[in-house]
């Protein structure tokens, strides 16, 4: 048996997070994330993918402790930091950087560029001035923002610049592991290539790993190592990516990866649909989630939630129904 | 019915600029033109800081604090934008003119519910008391695939996913019913799916009010498979425009061969 040295750069287990809604009468509890596991390991890259409101912004802001998880943990290259103090955190966020999905509401609006990126860099490292304000003209290049925004504020960049400025400061320390929420979404296709680029690079030189969450299947395919697909606070189907996108095993997956949009006028690919509204994370069903909207579904499926199962490999997907189809045993 | 009636949006050099610490005008827009007919969708391309969100704010007379417009004319209707007097303009945004903003969050007022916001927008708009104001804003909620309208209503911008917001300013700017809607990145952060749904909830509108769309978007697939007509931006010009077939399948301009070139190598087939 060949023993792992190192721990994973990122582990979560069992991690849980309820909201609780204020309401007339009793209060309600809205699961945003239920008892989701998974490791991310050095130079690896993990793509979380999945519906609108399906809990990957939780996930990621639940491992930064912006929001406190109901339960389960995080830990971060073995260190649980669930209970750590909040003062003993930013040492874990040398290691652990983010890069949110709004970048207006995490920049601070009082700080331009230059101010933004010096913050990591004077509180990690203990560079002269004279070598930040360097690295800061380095970082700016690399995601190609010209020099001449070096003193502007967020408000006076368009949005795929504060986007990337995000980015460049979530770089600024060389972390361990970057959680990007959405790190592409409003970035054209070449700065949006540049920065893939960035981000491979960055992973061969200095093994950086990853936790990408995207709806771009496109830029998920081609960077990330595996992926989890989630719906409505679970993970339904996780794997290898080409494995994932070339033999989609869950029904939820499988219309997912058809609805990606072609450039090419007029073709549209042939989705398909889900019926029905997307249940809500209040009040779950007993059964499993997609329950209602899948079209394969059964009279078992309805009652008995189906857990994750081996397809092959390290493959899994929580649809009995879909696997026995595909008539691969489950072990 | 001539031509010039059939154009709702007429921009013609229109060029403008922040102006910086020693009063000097830094051009972000130079001879922007382009007009889109009524009843198409029409789509503005472009690489990032290209100008695509002034523009838009340009026409919808919102520009941020420090900009100005140096030379060109806008003209809506007919009717020009920038030498009609002010309670006229602001009477044409909301029923004539609306846009959803590229970020939702931040456009949406943390202070009030998602709810009460997007029913104030209909009883300004639609002329009906709270209450129907308030079924109606519930209906569109609904319509644009925010789950659970009626409990939703009642949350804050800071309790709907990034997702979730985009749609709640959709479903505003559709209860305003405009003549020509701009949507700045609508489906930036949506999950195809949703983003299926969203563009066909677009469409159906269209088909049944003859509103005029105007899509600003870096996603060429969705330019392809949704919109009549494209106008393409760099560095504050527009490169080139025309209809999609031509732009997609028979571009001109070297910028935009790259950009439909470097779209497709990314594509998932
Ligand atoms: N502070 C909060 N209070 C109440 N509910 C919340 C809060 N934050 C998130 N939620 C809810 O948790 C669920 C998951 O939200 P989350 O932002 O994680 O989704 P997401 O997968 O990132 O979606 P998107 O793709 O739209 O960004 C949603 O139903 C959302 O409304
Ligand atoms: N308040 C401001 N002060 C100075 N310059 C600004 C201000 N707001 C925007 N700019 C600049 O104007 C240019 C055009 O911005 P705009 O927001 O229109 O770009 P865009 O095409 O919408 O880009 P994106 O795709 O990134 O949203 C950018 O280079 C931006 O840096
Ligand atoms: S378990 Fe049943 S309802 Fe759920 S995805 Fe599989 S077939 Fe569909
Ligand atoms: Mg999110
Ligand atoms: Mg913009």
């Amino acid at each position: 048996m060949i023993t792992t040295p190192t721990p994973p750069v990122l582990d979560i287990q069992h991690l849980h997070k309820e909201f609780r809604l204020r309401g007339t009468g009793r209060d309600r509890v809205l699961t945003a994330v239920d008892e989701v596991s998974f490791t991310i390991h050095a130079g690896q890259t993990v793509a979380l993918v999945g519906e609108s409101g399906s809990g990957k912004s939780t996930i990621a802001r639940c491992i930064t402790r912006i929001t406190e998880p109901t339960s389960g943990d995080v830990l971060v290259e073995g260190r649980s930091i669930i209970k750590m103090p909040s003062r003993k955190l930013i040492d874990i966020y040398r290691s652990l950087q983010m890069v949110f999905q709004d970048p207006n509401s995490s920049l601070d609006p009082r700080k331009t560029a230059r101010a933004t990126l010096d913050e990591p860099l004077r509180l990690h490292t203990s560079l002269t001035s004279h070598q930040r304000e360097q690295r800061i003209r380095e970082l700016l290049a690399e995601v190609d923002l010209s020099d001449h925004l070096i003193d502007r504020l967020p408000r006076q960049l368009s949005g795929g610049q504060r986007q990337r400025l995000g980015i460049a400061r979530a770089m600024a320390v060389d972390p361990r592991i970057i959680l990007l929420d959405e790190p592409t979404a409003s970035l054209d296709v070449s700065v949006r290539g540049q920065i893939i680029r960035l981000l491979e690079r960055l992973q061969e030189n200095k093994g950086i790993a990853y936790l990408f969450i995207s709806h771009d299947l496109g830029v998920v395919r081609r960077i990330s190592d595996r992926v989890l697909v989630m719906y409505l606070g679970t993970i339904v189907e996780e794997g290898p990516t080409e494995e994932v996108f070339t033999h989609p095993v869950h029904p939820y997956t499988q219309s997912l990866l058809s609805a990606a949009p072609l450039v090419e006028v007029g073709r549209r690919r042939e989705r398909v649909r889900l019926a029905g509204e997307i249940p809500s994370p209040v009040d779950l069903p007993a059964g499993c989630r997609l329950v209602g909207r899948c079209p394969v579904a059964t009279t078992a499926c309805a009652t008995t939630e189906p857990s994750l199962l081996n397809v092959t490999g390290s493959h899994r997907a929580a649809c009995p129904v879909a696997l026995d189809m595909q008539q691969v045993p489950s072990t | 019915m001539n031509a010039s009636s059939d154009v709702v949006l007429d921009v013609k050099r229109l060029s403008g600029g922040f102006e910086d610490t020693d009063h000097q005008i830094l051009p972000v827009l130079t001879d922007v033109t382009f007009s889109i007919r009524r009843g198409v969708s029409a789509a503005i391309v472009g690489e990032s800081g290209s100008g695509k969100s002034i523009t838009a704010l340009s026409v919808l007379g919102l520009t941020p604090a420090g900009f100005s417009l140096t030379a060109g004319q806008i003209r809506f209707e007919g009717e020009d934008l920038l030498t009609m007097d002010p309670a006229r303009r602001r009477k044409l945004s909301g029923r004539g003119l609306s846009m959803v903003f590229q970020d939702a969050r931040a456009a949406l007022n943390p202070v009030f519910t998602v709810g009460w916001q997007i029913a104030d927008v209909v009883r300004i708009h639609q002329d009906v008391g709270r209450r129907e104001a308030r079924r109606r804003a519930e209906e569109l909620l609904d319509r644009v695939r925010v789950p659970e309208p009626a409990r939703r209503m009642k949350q804050y911008p800071h309790e709907f996913s990034g997702g979730m917001a985009q749609r709640a300013m959709l479903a505003m700017a559709l209860a305003c019913q405009p003549r020509l809607l701009i949507l700045d990145e609508p489906t930036t952060g949506l999950d195809v799916t949703i983003q299926a749904d969203i563009l066909d909830l677009i469409a159906d509108l269209k088909a049944a009010s003859g509103m005029t769309t105007c899509l600003i978007t870096h996603d060429l697939g969705v330019v392809a498979e949704n919109c009549d007509q494209v106008v393409v931006m760099q560095q504050g010009c527009v490169r080139e425009s025309g209809s999609c077939a031509q732009i997609i399948n028979t571009p001109t301009d070297p910028y935009t061969k790259q950009l439909i070139s470097d779209s497709r190598l990314v594509e998932t087939s």
